[in-house]
């Protein structure tokens, strides 16, 4: 329709059928043939849907079929013999003429047989996005333009708004405190988001592409994780499935994952989304609070023995003082009297620890000064630093160092950390205790550290180091650091441990004023 | 060792092994044990027709306490107590023990628990046998006591002679002026408001 040979515009089939019907040209029936292809041609412009516009060389409307109506406002009657530029907006409009003359001169279409999308202006004067089709025909010496305008406005609308889901989405995966990770099918990491980044430790660029499996989980968690992956990729939803990932620096979140797969427009499937969120500390106390029953348990128990036992160990004890009246002479046997004596000093030292774990606690809580206390307590165990030319180094930068405690507590609590202390620290080292004001809960306290020189202790060691019962030592009950987070928290304050710079760890407590 | 003079001591306890601790350690330290009880009625019953000088019993006994007991005996015999107990921290002295009580021992026991605190009852039975020969009654034995421990602290801020030579020196001022120990003291007593 549009080609640029002029008016030569074929038949129709019937009419071709006629013709070759016919044996001889007919002046009448080309006539009556050319009539009817032109009748044709008026029926299909006349109902297209698309507005059609011809123009001469000057840019002035000699054409313009119905469709144009409805998409402009004027009629055909109005535009035929116009320029074109009524239809367009500014700045399209003033350039429209110097845009014909170029190509007239260069021959170089921009627009011609490319397509492009424009601004068409209503007899309103208001605007709508169209597709604009522009070709060249001959009309006898002159060149004629043809122009489809197709209005988009609605392929724009949807456009318009695809591309505000498309923010949206982008917007939620940027932001959202939960984790969106995309696996490729092979378990390589297609990319994950900027949560992610930050609770894992990684930027996206630093493991873009490796195996997923690999580098976020446990060895012996891998065979079934894959497995799982394959099934998402089959089309399985997964459903609050939890896992532990390790992130930077060996410490494990536990996550509980959705995933589904995901299909490009052909149906073919590119990969797994997961979407998790991190329930580590929902599983900590949920295992916190199971551990606490079973400890309120086992506390009741040991109490409980612990007191059944006082009558038991009172028996040995005088059963042993006794034999020592008898057997003052032979001092074979009062040596292992005294073995055994000791055996049993220990073995009430247990329950002792044990029961002030358990037992109910009461504390007497006056000012004290932490300083002295901690001055106090390390005079206490020379026997153990002495041996060992262990010194303890104190700094203190806070503005007091009194605080309110219960002295003896406190000083238990420092016993135990000297003890561990002392039980690391390589001979001639020091152990560094600084004091320095703090705030806790938005009320000033003092924050005390204590820091070894010896080897520090490992994440998964500084995740347990307070739990009942966990110890490092061979011997020992493990209920030192419980007993002394107890006792801190008794006291509204905070027990912490972590690795300090330069080797060792550091313990430090805060109490408040 | 304590002086050749004997104390004599009753013991209490419902566990026969801890008697047994007692009266032998009890022996060995220079006592005289005459009573062994296995419960406060035991205590009170033997109590009252042997008549010791000082009693050391557990707390908790079945029946009758060892602090009822102490209470029922020391009605009408002179004693002091020791008291034993396996929760020290949940139990503090009775308060109407105070004329009596020597020291309150936690368990387990040891030998070197018991040795301080029995020279301390040694000496505190040495005054009050005094104090008692005195008096017209064990009631006003007991309320001289009082009055003397008090005079006692004021003699040792005073200056006139340590704490534990104040009673020494009370008893030879007291025959010096040929009074009473117990008069002597309420004396110094008004003197020194």
């Amino acid at each position: 329709m549009t080609g640029t040979s002029g008016h030569n515009l074929r038949p129709t089939r019937a009419a071709q059928d006629e013709q070759m019907n016919t044996n001889s040209p007919d002046p009448s029936s080309r006539e009556r043939l050319d009539d009817e292809a032109a009748a044709q041609l008026a029926a299909i412009l006349n109902t297209v849907v698309d507005a059609i516009i011809t123009i001469d060389a000057s840019g002035i409307i000699q054409m313009a079929n119905p469709a144009v109506e409805r998409l402009f406002g004027f009629t055909a009657e109005e535009l035929i013999g116009r320029n074109v530029n009524v239809l367009m907006p500014s700045p399209d409009r003033e350039l429209h003429d110097q845009y014909v003359r170029n190509y007239l001169k260069t021959g170089t279409p921009r627009i011609i047989g490319v397509g492009r999308d424009v601004l068409g202006q209503r007899k309103d004067g208001s605007t709508f996005p169209a597709r604009l089709a522009v070709s060249e025909l001959r009309v006898g010496d002159s060149l004629w333009f043809t122009g489809i305008i197709h209005d988009i406005t609605d392929l724009k609308a949807a456009e318009e708004e695809v591309r505000l889901e498309r923010d949206f989405a982008n917007s939620l995966i940027q932001t959202a405190h939960a984790m969106i990770l995309v696996l490729n099918t092979d378990g390589t990491i297609a990319r994950f988001n900027p949560y992610m980044e930050e609770l894992t430790g990684y930027a996206l660029s630093e493991v873009k592409g490796q195996d997923w499996f690999e580098t976020f989980i446990r060895e012996s968690d891998r065979d079934e994780l894959r497995k799982l992956l394959a099934a998402a990729a089959q089309g399985k939803v997964v459903h609050n499935n939890i896992n532990p990932i390790v992130i930077k620096g060996g410490r494990e979140r536990v996550i509980a994952w959705s995933a589904r797969r995901l299909q490009d427009r052909s149906g073919h499937i590119t990969g797994v989304l997961a979407i998790g969120t991190d329930v580590t500390q929902l599983k900590e106390a949920e295992m916190r609070a199971l551990r606490s029953e079973r400890l309120a348990a086992i506390g009741q128990m040991v109490t409980g023995l612990a007191h059944e036992s006082r009558n038991a160990l009172q028996r040995i004890r005088s059963c042993i003082e006794l034999l020592e009246l008898d057997l003052s002479e032979d001092p074979n046997l009062m040596s292992l009297l005294d073995r055994a004596g000791k055996a049993l000093d220990e073995l009430h030292r247990l329950y002792e620890e044990v029961r002030s774990y358990a037992a109910p606690l009461q504390l007497g809580v006056r000012t004290c000064d932490i300083h002295e206390l901690c001055r106090e307590t390390w005079a206490a165990l020379a026997d153990l630093h002495e041996e060992k030319g262990v010194q303890l180094c104190t700094e203190c930068a806070a503005s007091v160092s009194q605080a309110r405690c219960d002295p003896e507590r406190l000083q238990q609590v420092l016993r135990n950390i000297f003890e561990n202390a002392l039980a690391v620290s390589p001979d001639k080292s020091a152990i560094e205790v600084r004091c320095e004001d703090c705030v806790i809960d938005d009320r000033p306290g003092i924050s005390l550290q204590i820091r070894d020189h010896g080897p520090g202790l490992t994440g998964q060691q500084l995740d347990r180091v307070f739990e009942p019962f966990f110890t490092t030592k061979s011997k020992g009950t493990g209920l030192g650091m419980a007993i002394a987070k107890r006792l801190i928290d008794a006291h509204a304050g905070t027990l912490s441990m972590t690795n300090a710079d330069g080797g060792g760890a550091r313990v430090e407590i805060r109490l408040p004023r | 060792m304590l002086s050749t003079q004997q104390m004599k001591v009753a013991v209490a306890d419902d566990e026969p092994e801890i008697r047994e601790f007692l009266r032998r350690m009890l022996a060995h330290l220079g006592c005289e044990v005459v009573v062994s009880a296995a419960n406060g009625h035991e205590l009170v019953q033997h109590g009252l027709a042997l008549r010791p000088q000082l009693v050391v019993t557990d707390v908790r006994m079945p029946e009758l306490s060892g602090v009822d007991a102490v209470r029922q005996l020391g009605q009408s015999v002179p004693l002091f107590a020791i008291l034993v107990t396996g929760h020290l921290a949940e139990v503090g002295p009775p308060d109407d023990l105070s004329d009596y009580l020597v020291a309150l021992l936690e368990k387990p026991i040891r030998r070197r628990d018991l040795e301080p605190v029995l020279v301390q009852a040694h000496r505190m039975v040495r005054e009050f046998d005094l104090l008692h020969s005195q008096a017209k009654s064990l009631v006003e034995a007991r309320g001289h006591r009082r009055v003397v421990e008090r005079a006692k602290k004021v003699v040792a801020e005073r200056g006139l002679a340590p704490h534990e030579e104040a009673f020494t020196w009370l008893r030879t001022s007291a025959e010096t002026r040929q009074t009473t120990v117990a008069r002597f003291a309420e004396s110094l007593l008004i003197e020194s408001r």
